[in-house]
């Protein structure tokens, strides 16, 4: 799936162009924040008490805002193609949408290069649950969204581990970003083993999940006024599949044994996933 | 008896047969992550080890600050005392 409209856009006037789309993009991202965040996800969490409904709207709102939200911003700022990803339209009431359904769940895992990738991510798996920074559940125009999509907080690494693994075997999708934060520009980050943990633990599934941005934009530690030369383009890839299972050197049982496997695919992702980066 | 000493021992213990450490590695003063290999999984891990042993729940706030070996044996004298 590609965006539609791809000029770069470069040049004096489109980049002055492109700034001015991008604040009024965040400033529209700021105003559903504020709509959504303050009146839209307390409302569901006043009416709607059965939590499984209550998670599956909220996602499902959430996935439906971000891909808004990138349309928007694709009109002028941005471009990009999803590759070996499904149309995250179809997939909204089906697969990653319908959670508890044993046998389906999966870890996604996704190096980190933008501000915007669980936006991109979150359009893309609809439904998928998300370890999300634990300050957003104190943020005023978070906490009510978060908690009503009931996704994970970051703070505890031992919920993390449990609860991740509980939501796989159930059936869930879990997005995982391994470096935890975006990859400042010049240095090498450091990948955690926690999503290879999940999946070997839930005897699920990990998809590499590859974000590029040709030229780089929205960077960690560069002001988001700071526009490339031209219009950014995101190539956002699924990479084939690894079973945790074949990683895990026999006796595959044990503490030894998971932590070498875990170890070597964590290392074998972070060569896909960074590579070229 | 000495329960800095079992402590010690204990920690010593869990770190070469559960993480693998070689023991020789092993001084109160080494760095957990950059001396012996410990990362925030295996912190985790180890936090679950040590409630099955001393019955006693550690918050992941005591281990926030955890960075040597000595450390770790000041946590478990605590949570022991």
């Amino acid at each position: 799936m590609h965006s539609r409209f791809t000029a770069p856009l470069d040049g004096f006037w489109g980049r002055q162009g492109r700034r001015l789309w991008t604040v009024l993009s965040f400033a529209l991202f700021g105003l559903g924040a504020g709509v959504f965040g303050l009146v839209v996800f307390p409302l569901l969490l006043l009416l709607v008490w059965n939590r499984q409904r209550r998670q599956r709207l909220a996602r499902r709102l959430i996935s439906v805002l971000f891909g808004f939200f990138i349309r928007f911003m694709g009109l002028f700022v941005l471009s990009w193609e999803l590759d070996g990803l499904p149309l995250p339209e179809a997939e909204r009431g089906s697969g990653h949408d319908r959670p508890d359904e044993p046998g389906g769940g999966k870890v996604v895992v996704a190096n980190h290069p933008t501000l915007i990738d669980a936006v991109f991510l979150l359009w893309c798996f609809p439904g998928a649950d998300c370890v999300v920074k634990a300050s957003h559940w104190r943020n005023p125009l978070m906490m009510f969204s978060v908690r009503a999509a009931g996704y994970i907080p970051n703070n505890d690494d031992e919920v993390v581990l449990e609860e991740g693994v509980r939501r796989v075997r159930s059936g869930r999708t879990l997005l995982l970003f391994p470096q935890g934060t975006r990859t400042r520009p010049g240095e090498e980050p450091s990948f955690r083993r926690g999503g290879a943990v999940i999946a070997a633990r839930a005897g699920a599934p990990l998809l590499p999940v590859r974000i590029r941005c040709e030229p780089p934009a929205l960077r960690k530690g560069e002001p988001w006024l700071a526009v490339p030369s031209r219009r950014g383009h995101f190539t956002i890839t699924a990479l084939p599949a690894e079973n945790p299972a074949d990683w895990l050197p026999a006796p595959a049982d044990s503490r030894h044994s998971e932590r070498a496997g875990t170890r070597a695919l964590t290392e074998h992702l972070k060569g896909l996933l960074l590579n070229g980066c | 008896m000495n329960t800095e000493l079992d402590s010690y021992q204990y920690v010593r213990q869990l770190l070469v047969e559960q993480f693998d450490v070689p023991a020789e590695d092993i001084q109160p003063s080494a760095s957990l992550a950059d001396d012996l290999g410990i990362d925030s999984i295996d912190a985790v891990d180890m936090i679950v080890h040590m409630r099955e042993v001393t019955g006693k729940r550690l918050t992941p706030e005591q281990f926030r600050t955890v960075r040597t070996v000595q450390d770790v044996v000041s946590i478990v004298d605590h949570v022991r005392a």
